[in-house]
């Protein structure tokens, strides 16, 4: 099979970029587990209004592709990639041999494993939530099991700027996510105490003001705590502030950011491609890397949030139609 | 015979025993297709079930699905066979053997699924910001400058008065409210040397700031991704090139975007303080020879209090964005009171909740094109005829256009009479279920069938 454009990976990057160009070129997407990646298992946030987290924008787009006639194939891990003339060749474990003009790496990233974050508690300690699960379970009306904690501690950061582990890079959305699901629980429970452990609030995109006032109506402490540890059955956090200073919680919330996917590293490695400081592919503009032929977009050159990551699969598509045409 | 099409998620849930049993009893040939399976011929059948989640498949998208297929949108129905399925798991067959009947029973409305594209062309109130300009520019959209005017739907577009052009969307961009992040006495103001970042940039070029101090202030909110990284290099310059001493005073940074961080760090790594300060502590006054300022405020990393005397302070104003009253632009019965996404936290932000109008934030005016530009060349899917008001019986009690959430119900000036705009019609049903006389009518379907797409009535 011959292809103008094989894209690797079917998240909202991937997934995008094959809307735009699949009236144009011969477009195949191929995908190792389903459609969809990190953002399918994102809850929607809205209280009692919407909080334009931008989680159905994918719904939508979801929702589009279900009818359409893609080339998809899912469910296929890739096995070898070659370079022969100007053409890649691409095996998968299914047996099929394809060959595409251009490659696209949308193999996005994923939330970090909070069992990295042994010293806040994370993997370790009862009641110390990962963001990333809070997400998973929003749909699924997680919120409400948080009934019984009168205080509540959301820890920014966690595992993102953070030089010395190699990813010094902000990870751009658990600030957002973060706010808006203590939004979510002051709506269900007002009477619980939020603290907001963080460095900077990056507050970008849509609602703007109403992440302001979520902000307000939580107890911001600008201190990353550097330890957590369960005393007398509440969760104790260590933080420095004229001295050590320790604070006691219910639960807590490590807002995980993002690191590159096990599939963003290695098809970053097969490929050849250079890399960011934070393991991230590097992305040389409009989706260029360090090889000819092979475009990258999506989270897989950074952390971005689903709408950057559409707007960027559009910018990458138009330069990927510039470059076929000649 | 009858031909029907089932769309499924799993084909095994409807079985070859059953499938049979219909052919012979009933005479429907019933073909089953996976839901993404591709090529199909739709036409060909007398209706189209799709057995599945009924919330996902809301009426404009079982629009949009009658559009793709290019069939009569009345013959599509939803079967919710997860909710069927688990209140009445034995007699889930009986019950789809009565849906497909009922369905089959009930004539098929005449209606098309149609695509409506606007006029591409807009129309900007009160006046386009220079950015919003550029990018309606670059996109390539025609833009129509006519402050005084007044508007009337047609369709789906908007016609002007009294230049009596077409417009297909109206960009609403707000007036921004500007404010210093500190007050200033007049004296700061009397040093000259309390200037903006537009000034920086174009100082930067022809003077040399060698050993000057030059304070950056800015505050947390309506400061966009572009002035930051205006700053972030601009310090940066100042720092490197002319050895600057250059601090930047914050109470939040921005750096969550790829090259604001790249860019912040670079600034720090060339010796650029940023401190983060309660602006609420901080002071400013004239230097005693009026040629500086003297910047006092609390740090809020020690809670020391420092001063600084700065030949150059750099203060970035925090915008707001001020409500817009749409009102008076309208021609029309009804009063167009358009809501400000700020106003009105459920809305979108570029929509105050009428179709066609779009309203202009700074600093999103690109992202504000790109959905402006996708809603003027691809336009919107509707049913035509799926909604009408029966003349005879309406009595002209206005509910309907009160009711409906999108403006779709409209009285003609002329005749005084009620009309659903079927571009605008987005199928909810509410102006229906609140006529009194039960005028407004949706074809195809009954109004039991519009609050619940199927009838559990033979389970007794
Ligand atoms: C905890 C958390 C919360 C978030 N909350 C929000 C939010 O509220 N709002 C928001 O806008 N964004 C949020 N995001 C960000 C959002 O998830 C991402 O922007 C988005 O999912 C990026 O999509 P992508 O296509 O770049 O990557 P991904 O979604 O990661 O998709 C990559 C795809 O590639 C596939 N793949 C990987 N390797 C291979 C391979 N070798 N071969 C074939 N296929 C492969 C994967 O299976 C996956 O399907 C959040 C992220 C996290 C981690
Ligand atoms: S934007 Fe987010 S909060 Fe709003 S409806 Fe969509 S998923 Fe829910
Ligand atoms: S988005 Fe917020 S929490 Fe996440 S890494 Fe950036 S600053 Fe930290
Ligand atoms: S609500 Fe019914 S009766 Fe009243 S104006 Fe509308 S169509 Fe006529
Ligand atoms: S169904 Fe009635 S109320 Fe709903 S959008 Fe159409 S005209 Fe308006």
């Amino acid at each position: 099979m011959e292809y103008d454009l094989l894209i690797i990976g079917g998240g909202v990057a991937g997934l995008t970029l094959a809307q735009t160009l699949q009236d144009r070129l011969k477009v195949l997407l191929v995908e190792e587990s389903s459609l969809g990646g990190v953002a399918s298992s994102l809850g929607c946030k809205a209280t009692d209004e919407c909080l334009s987290c931008g989680v159905c924008h994918f719904v939508d787009l979801k929702r589009e592709i279900v009818f359409r006639k893609f080339n998809v194939l899912t469910d296929r891990k890739i096995t070898s990639f070659a370079k022969s003339g100007n053409k890649f060749q691409i095996k998968t474990e299914k047996g099929e041999e394809i060959t595409s003009q251009l490659l696209t790496v949308a193999t996005g990233a994923a939330p970090l494993e909070v069992k990295n974050l042994s010293r806040l508690g994370g993997g370790k300690l009862p009641r110390v939530y990962s963001g990333w699960d809070v997400e998973k379970g929003l749909n699924e009306g997680i919120i409400s099991s948080f009934r019984d904690f009168s205080s509540l501690a959301f820890i920014q950061c966690a595992g993102s700027r953070n030089f010395k582990e190699k990813r010094g890079y902000c990870s751009q959305v658990c600030c957002r996510y973060a706010l808006r699901i203590a939004e979510n629980l002051k709506f269900s429970f007002p009477q619980m105490n939020i603290d907001f452990y963080y460095m900077d609030l990056q507050i970008l995109g849509k609602k703007k003001e109403k992440l302001w006032e979520i902000a307000d109506k939580i107890n911001l402490i600008r201190h990353l705590p550097y330890e957590v540890k369960e005393e007398e059955g509440r969760l104790s956090l260590l933080f420095e502030e004229q001295g050590v200073e320790r604070k006691k919680y219910d639960a807590l919330i490590l807002s995980v950011g993002m690191v590159p996917s096990p599939g963003t590293q290695q098809t970053g490695k097969r490929l050849g491609l250079n890399f960011d400081s934070g393991g991230f592919i590097k992305s040389y503009g409009q989706g260029h890397t360090s090889c000819e032929g092979v475009f990258v977009c999506g989270t897989a050159c950074g952390p971005k949030d689903i709408e950057t990551a559409r707007e960027e699969a559009q910018i990458v598509a138009e330069e990927i139609w510039r470059v076929r045409r000649g | 015979m009858t031909k029907l099409l089932w769309l499924v998620d799993n084909p095994l849930l409807l079985p070859d025993f059953w499938l049979e049993k219909m052919e012979k009893e009933k005479g429907w040939k019933i073909e089953i297709r996976d839901r993404e399976s591709k090529v199909l011929n739709f036409i060909d059948y007398d209706r189209i079930f799709i057995l599945g989640d009924s919330l996902s498949f809301t009426r404009e998208r079982l629009s949009l699905l009658a559009y793709e297929w290019k069939v009569n949108p009345s013959k599509i129905q939803v079967f919710p066979w997860e909710e069927v399925k688990i209140v009445f798991p034995q007699s889930f067959f009986s019950i789809l053997e009565q849906f497909i009947a009922q369905s089959l029973a009930k004539p098929l409305a005449p209606l098309v699924a149609e695509r409506v594209v606007p006029e591409n062309k807009v129309l900007v109130l009160p006046q386009a910001s220079q950015t919003l300009d550029q990018a309606l520019k670059e996109k390539g959209i025609e833009t129509v400058v006519a402050p005084s005017s007044t508007l009337r739907r047609e369709g789906i577009n908007f016609h002007l008065f009294p230049s009596g052009d077409t417009v297909g969307a109206v960009v609403v961009s707000p007036p921004e409210e500007i404010t210093p992040p500190v007050s200033f006495s007049s004296e700061v103001e009397d040093t000259r040397k309390l200037v903006d970042l537009k000034f920086m940039e174009k100082e930067i070029e022809k003077k040399d700031f060698r050993g000057e101090t030059i304070i950056f202030l800015l505050p947390k909110r309506g400061v966009t991704e572009k002035e930051w990284l205006q700053t972030f290099y601009l310090s940066r310059l100042l720092a490197k090139r002319d050895r600057a001493e250059i601090f930047v005073l914050v109470e939040e940074v921005l750096v969550a975007g790829e090259n604001l961080e790249k860019e912040y760090r670079q600034a720090r790594s060339c010796g650029v303080i940023f401190e983060k300060v309660t602006f609420s502590s901080l002071f400013a006054q004239p230097t005693l020879d009026m040629r500086g300022i003297e910047v006092e405020f609390t740090t809020e990393r020690d809670r020391l209090k420092r001063k600084i005397k700065a030949d150059w302070l750099v203060s970035l104003p925090e915008r707001n964005v001020l409500p817009f009253d749409l009102a008076p632009f309208f021609d029309s019965d009804r009063i167009e009171e358009a809501i400000l996404p700020l106003a009105n936290p459920n809305l979108s932000s570029f929509s105050p909740g009428i179709e066609g109008i779009f309203v202009s934030l700074p600093g999103e005016e690109k992202n504000l094109v790109q959905v402006i530009e996708k809603y003027l060349t691809q336009g919107i899917v509707r049913e035509r005829g799926r909604v009408e008001v029966n003349e005879e019986k309406c009595i002209l009690c206005l509910t309907c256009l009160r009711t409906c959430p999108w403006r779709a119900v409209a009285i003609e000036k002329e005749r005084k009479k009620t009309r659903v705009n079927w571009e605008l019609c987005h199928l909810c049903g509410l102006c229906a279920s609140f006529c009194p006389a039960h005028a407004i009518e949706i074809k195809g379907l009954s109004f039991e069938d519009w609050l619940s797409p199927v009838s559990l009535g033979g389970e007794k």
